[in-house]
């Protein structure tokens, strides 16, 4: 632990420094000192603290379809350019275009959609291919089609160990905030 | 000289819900101020056209010689929404730090990290 460090999770999503939102205090950041006292200790002074908004924050969610994702390894010398063919191949299989699909080969720069600069000349990259769609038949027989692509695809695919992408629930998030005076907070402590 | 932001700032990145929050720290008081005023919320938000991060917000931590920013969707929905690998635009700020800048040759040896400065 060291300076650095402390500022670096300090800014760790966070909005606006001058207003951090918390359910009870509103915190400026702005006059925050440090000071590194060695042995992994940093001293963090100059919090500042006002009374916090009537509102707490809200983390709802709402079920918003199904989601896949699979990945597997591909090899070869053109195995970036294999790997974006096989995406195009499973998807162009299923009877119908999910409402979301994602290819990304990664270890090319997708990762950042080439903010980070693009390789295409690859011996080796992982394909990874995400889904979404409010039927689930049709995400299942994605994650069906995920891998065959090992045995009757192009050779060099490999790394099915993990079998099957799982198809889990999309969780959509909806922030809201609600007045305290509706809430009640209360605290239970379980044994274990 | 043309550097890349990495030279001479840190960063850590993260999900805001459906948008990312970038942090960016200056290792000088001198590099800050150059950083001030070269790192605009329109430079950021054009860096990051391809991931869509619509209006982009910039908030300065003089103190920490740090700049924060928000781009409010640039992870395509977030969270489970997301299809991507970096839902979470964890990779965001070492993408930022890539950024190539163009600064004074003579102004370099104050932007740079102290040599002490630990890792």
């Amino acid at each position: 632990m060291s300076e650095r460090t402390v500022k670096e999770q300090l800014l760790y999503e966070i909005g606006d420094p001058a207003n951090y939102l918390s359910p009870d205090a509103i915190v400026s950041f702005l006059g925050l000192r440090f000071e590194d006292l060695g042995n992994d200790r940093v001293r963090v002074t100059g919090a500042i603290g006002r009374a916090p908004t009537e509102f707490y924050k809200v983390s709802a969610t709402y079920h918003a379809g199904w989601r896949p994702a699979g990945m597997l390894t591909v090899v070869g010398n053109d195995a970036v350019a294999k790997a974006r063919q096989c995406g195009r191949n499973i998807l162009g299989r299923l009877r119908r275009a999910p409402a979301g699909s994602l290819v990304e080969c990664l270890g090319s720069g997708d990762t950042t959609l080439g903010l980070t600069g693009r390789r295409d000349d690859l011996t080796e990259t992982v394909l990874r291919i995400a889904v979404r769609d409010d039927d689930k038949t049709l995400v299942e027989e994605f994650a069906r089609e995920m891998v065959p692509l090992v045995t009757r695809g192009p050779q060099g695919v490999t790394g099915y160990a993990d079998g099957r992408p799982e198809v889990r629930e999309v969780f959509g998030y909806w922030p809201t905030l609600i007045n305290r005076r509706f809430v009640r907070p209360t605290v239970e402590l379980l044994e274990f | 000289m043309r550097i890349r932001l990495g030279d001479i700032a840190y960063a850590r990145s993260g999900d805001k819900g459906a948008g990312a929050n970038i942090g960016v720290i200056a290792h000088t008081p001198a590099g800050f101020a150059l950083l001030a005023g070269l790192l605009t919320a329109d430079l950021v938000a054009d860096f990051f056209r391809p991931l869509h991060p619509g209006p982009v917000r910039r908030f300065e931590l003089p103190n920490l010689n740090a700049l924060n920013f928000i781009l409010p969707t640039a992870l395509d929905g977030g969270g489970s929404l997301s299809l991507r690998i970096d839902a979470q635009g964890k990779a965001l700020g070492q993408a930022i730090l890539e950024m190539p800048l163009d600064v004074p040759d003579e102004l370099l040896s104050q932007l740079r990290p102290r040599p002490e400065t630990p890792l």
